[in-house]
């Protein structure tokens, strides 16, 4: 209880840099899944009939995805050096397997009845991809958004090993002072912040797809 | 009016053809059912009409249009296609599943909504089905859903594949009388696919034995089960071909209009003879008083009258 009440005074005492630091945390991590959707989304589109393709991309997200997390920030400081770039473009990878793969394989495994009722009754296939495949993959699409938010949120605890900043920050610096209370300063708020997201992305879920799926 | 002209269709070079030089010419008007056992062809024929699958070799033209001269997606929009599993969109209400070829045609949303609220009472649903989701609909009542947006923009032409294969046996023969009636009141020509043969002498006006991607007879279902022209087709329509025909005609059809006053069995008039005949076995009688929707008697039918047809 101690610890955490020295948490919490130190945040009211330096709400400036608690803040900066909060800002830092989610400015990096909003930036980072707009890119992957911006990415993985498009690229899901790309694959959806080239085999070949669709084998090349998923399996190279997914062997991005066992590389861990601290070591995708190793590698990028020689390229990108330190700051708040390379950890953007390390928490994009991160988010970009759960983004890609959902997109592709909701997009690929939509109902093939409706696909061929589409394609009798006269839709191109340009018609048939963005009235009927999107919307269709549109709810693992968004399992894909939420599950990439939850692991970009944790994961960019990392940053600070390379001059990311953010909240990781404060564990940072209290791994290496041995203290606890400076520590939670950083783990506490990561984690309503992944609660948060998760709570927030499954709602707007539900308000937009219940409707369909709800029986009579 | 449908015409298929020496139509081939190969799926691989040196493969046995699906479609064999396979000729048929459906009125405009009538409803054709192709019917024989799983692979004999008969899908591939009818996903040829609309281009679906490309014929190797052949012509097919509907209402003299080559369907090879036009573009393949705007020329579906003006044939109505049902499958068995419908297919409908789930994350479109009814209304918008049943508007979605009035859409691509750019109708306006006025007579989109007029249409709709047409089309939903002729296929026997209620308006208020319009705003719900497939999902909550019954398997039956989304095949109706299902034929509803294959006759919205009005099609000359419906193709129908299996549209009664995943509804309950009870549901089915119900649903297969009501579509009869929807199909002859609209007037389409229309190919059905089915590998049920009681299925293809309920709704066919003609029936189109297949094998082997040929045609082997190609008749009225009075025809077919009264004269099969093999060996094949007598096999396929049943050991009771006679009695499948007797319920292809109504009581009316052969009452005689003297009452017989010593008939101690009823049958209704609109009742089909394979029905009397059982009425007949059933009371162990030769004839049996014909009665009209309010139980009055209108004439009588004998064994005679219909072992004579």
């Amino acid at each position: 209880m101690t610890l955490l009440h020295q948490a919490m005074t130190w945040i009211i005492e330096n709400p400036a840099q608690f803040n900066r630091a909060l800002g830092q945390h989610l400015l990096m991590s909003f930036v980072s899944i707009l890119f992957a959707l911006a990415i993985g989304l498009p690229l899901a589109v790309a694959i959806l009939n080239r085999k070949g393709a669709a084998f090349v991309a998923v399996n190279s997200v997914n062997g991005l995805r066992t590389l861990p997390s601290l070591a995708i920030l190793a590698i990028m400081m020689p390229i990108l050096g330190i700051g708040l770039w390379p950890s953007i473009v390390a928490l994009t990878i991160l988010a970009l397997p759960p983004i890609l793969i959902n997109a592709y394989i909701g997009l690929r495994d939509v109902d093939a009845d409706a696909i061929e009722a589409a394609t009798g009754m006269g839709m191109s296939r340009s018609q048939i991809l963005w009235k009927i495949r999107v919307p269709l993959a549109a709810p693992a699409m968004f399992a894909g958004l939420r599950t990439a938010s939850v692991q970009v949120l944790a994961g960019a605890t990392l940053a600070p090993f390379i001059g990311g900043g953010g909240l990781g920050d404060f564990i940072a610096v209290g791994i290496a002072g041995m203290d606890m209370s400076r520590l939670l300063i950083g783990a506490i708020p990561i984690a309503i912040l992944a609660l948060l997201a998760e709570f927030l992305l499954a709602t707007i879920e539900r308000l937009l797809f219940s409707e369909r799926t709800s029986a009579a | 009016m449908i015409e298929m002209e020496h139509v081939t269709k190969r799926f691989a070079k040196d493969a046995a053809p699906a479609v064999d030089d396979l000729s048929l010419e459906i009125p405009e008007g009538v409803t054709v059912a192709l019917v024989g056992p799983s692979g004999c062809g008969k899908t591939t024929t009818m996903r040829m009409i609309n281009r679906l699958i490309e014929p190797t070799e052949g012509r097919i033209t509907v209402n003299g249009d080559d369907v090879r001269a036009v573009d393949p997606v705007i020329f579906r929009r003006h044939i109505g296609y049902v499958i068995q599993q419908v297919g409908l969109f789930s994350h479109m209400t009814i209304a918008q599943n049943i508007g979605a070829v009035p859409k691509l045609l750019g109708w306006s949303a006025d007579k989109i909504r007029a249409r709709n609220e047409e089309l939903i009472a002729l296929v026997g649903l209620d308006q208020a089905m319009l705003t719900r989701y497939p999902r909550q609909l019954s398997g039956g009542q989304r095949q109706r859903v299902g034929v509803a947006r294959a006759l919205a923009a009005d099609p000359p032409v419906l193709l129908m594949d299996e549209p009664f294969g995943a509804i309950d046996p009870i549901a089915r023969t119900r649903l297969q009388n009501e579509f009869r009636q929807i199909l002859q009141r609209v007037k389409k020509t229309v190919v059905m696919v089915t590998h049920d043969i009681d299925e293809a002498v309920r709704m066919g006006d003609r029936i189109a034995i297949m094998r082997s991607g040929k045609i082997v007879q190609y008749d009225t279902p009075d025809e077919i089960l009264s004269r099969p022209v093999d060996a094949f087709v007598e096999d396929f329509v049943g050991a009771d071909r006679a009695l499948k025909r007797l319920s292809l005609y109504e009581v009316s059809q052969v009452m005689q209009p003297a009452v017989d006053a010593t008939a101690t069995a009823k049958i209704a008039l609109d009742a089909d003879l394979r029905n009397a005949l059982s009425a007949m076995i059933a009371a162990n009688t030769d004839r049996l008083a014909v009665v009209n929707a309010a139980g009055t008697p209108v004439g009588s039918v004998t064994r005679d009258a219909i072992t004579a047809l």
